[in-house]
């Protein structure tokens, strides 16, 4: 999060500041590269293209700084949507309908102890789409409710009980036994 | 999000940015710079502090002196001023403490529309009316300049009547090309594809996606003086007043699609992936 200077910074962007928009970019692309893994490894691509298109609509984008993560996710989520389509197309699968979020059920043995970004974002990936999208919605890019359910088209209430249920499938996935890691150090005591 | 379970994925989730998640803003920074370019020629330059070619180097440096000031600073690999030699103040090194702020705060000031920039902020003020949003235009320094030299918004139009007349005879406009024709960024996009030397910056050497249809270029629509920066692709929630240009992408519909995505199996974890932060 950028903060109270925002605003200027925004501003700065918009009339072409190369350093005020770097710092937009430098704020917001590694949460979106973490949001855009759930479509898969074309998360660089898709990401770029979203920026592309952040800069052109950059003019027309009004409102505060969560409002703007909005506004970025949206669009990179629709990139995401054309890149899955045009995947799909490609690969000429019989399929007709998919959602982008492309889950994945063979992740290695989770070492959660140490566990690096991609295989937290690997494990998000086991989750249903939904799920998965809110869960890295709500915690990658911060935002709050109201605004994961406009990205996605839900309503509020759906996306608090995807939410809790991501969650407690994530927590699950990391303590596949049903035992807590919390509850399996009370057991060694 | 309370299970304490959680707490290495959350942690994992919001780690730090690793470099790899900082490298690739070259793309996006040569669109700012072209879309600067057309409103605005003249205060393109003056306004052009850094230029960071994804680079990993530039990506890096930036990160250090980011993070030791705390602001968005990027190191200055200029491919624009002849001799490289002309790096901005307060961009040679982290010491300066607020390059960004004094940059983002400096009151501005907007091209001179009686300057060379009167060709570009006319484009861009037709474009505006053309789509009917010439409200959004207060915030605009430029826009006010441009007011103030035509003495009046409802003067605009004749004001600019000699600046558009030749660009109407001269066919469908690619802003980006009137743009380099100025000499500002004469071979900019190869230059870009060439030095971030990776297949990203392959597929859009340019910066430009194939296959959406924005305002880059816009040879099917009416008005040959659209100027790319009425934003061609806004999302759907955006709260506007500029509607979307005739060449409005297809690709703004919601979540459920048509397509099928390829089961990718693990990407994210394979073992040649994994880049550490």
């Amino acid at each position: 999060m950028i903060g109270a200077e925002f605003e200027t910074v925004l501003a700065g962007a918009r009339n072409g500041d190369e350093v005020a928009f770097a710092r937009l970019w430098r704020d917001l692309n590694p949460p979106l590269l973490r949001y855009l893994s759930l479509g898969g490894d074309t998360a660089d691509e898709v990401a770029a293209e979203t920026w592309l298109t952040v800069v052109r609509g950059l003019d027309t984008f009004t409102g505060d700084e969560t409002a703007w993560r909005a506004w970025v996710f949206t669009t990179a989520r629709r990139r995401a949507v054309d890149a899955a389509r045009r995947r799909g197309r490609e690969a000429r699968f019989g399929r007709q309908h998919a959602e982008w979020v492309a889950t994945v059920r063979d992740c290695a043995d989770d070492v959660v102890d140490a566990l690096t970004t991609q295989e937290a974002v690997a494990l998000v990936r086991r989750l249903p789409p939904l799920q998965a999208e809110v869960v890295l919605l709500r915690v990658v890019a911060g935002l709050p409710v109201s605004e994961v359910a406009d990205v996605l088209g839900r309503t509020p209430g759906a996306v608090r009980v995807a939410a809790h249920r991501g969650l407690r499938a994530l927590a699950d996935l990391v303590a596949p036994a049903g035992v807590t890691l919390a509850e399996a150090a009370t057991l060694r005591e | 999000m309370r299970d304490p379970s959680l707490a290495p994925v959350i942690r994992a989730l919001t780690a730090e940015p690793s470099e790899r998640e900082l490298d690739g803003i070259g793309p996006a920074l040569a669109e700012l710079r072209a879309r600067v370019a057309q409103a605005s020629p003249g205060a393109r330059r003056r306004r052009m502090l850094a230029t960071a070619f994804g680079a990993k180097l530039g990506a890096t440096l930036g990160g250090v002196a980011a993070g030791l000031v705390g602001v968005g600073t990027v190191l200055l690999v200029s491919t624009h001023l002849p001799s490289g030699a002309q790096l901005p103040a307060g961009l040679d090194g982290p010491a300066q403490p607020h390059p960004a702020v004094v940059s983002a705060t400096a009151p501005p000031r907007g091209p001179d529309a009686n300057g060379p920039a009167k060709h570009g902020l006319c484009t861009a003020w037709t474009a505006r009316s053309t789509h009917g949003s010439q409200g959004k235009v207060d915030g605009s320094v430029a826009f006010a300049n441009l007011v103030e030299a035509a003495g009046g918004a409802d003067k605009v139009a004749a004001f600019c009547a000699d600046v558009l007349k030749p660009r109407a005879s001269g066919g469908p406009g690619n802003g980006n090309g009137a743009g380099k024709a100025n000499g500002n960024a004469k071979g900019k996009p190869n230059g870009t594809a060439a030095d971030k030397g990776k297949d990203k910056a392959e597929k859009q050497p340019d910066g430009t996606p194939t296959d959406e249809p924005t305002g880059t270029t816009t040879p099917t629509t009416p008005a040959p003086t659209t100027a790319p920066t009425t934003a061609p692709t806004t999302p759907a929630t955006t709260p506007t007043t500029t509607p979307t240009t005739p060449a409005t992408t297809p690709t703004t519909t919601p979540a459920t699609t048509t397509g099928t995505p390829v089961p990718r199996g693990s990407a994210t974890v394979e073992p040649g992936q994994t880049v550490g932060p």
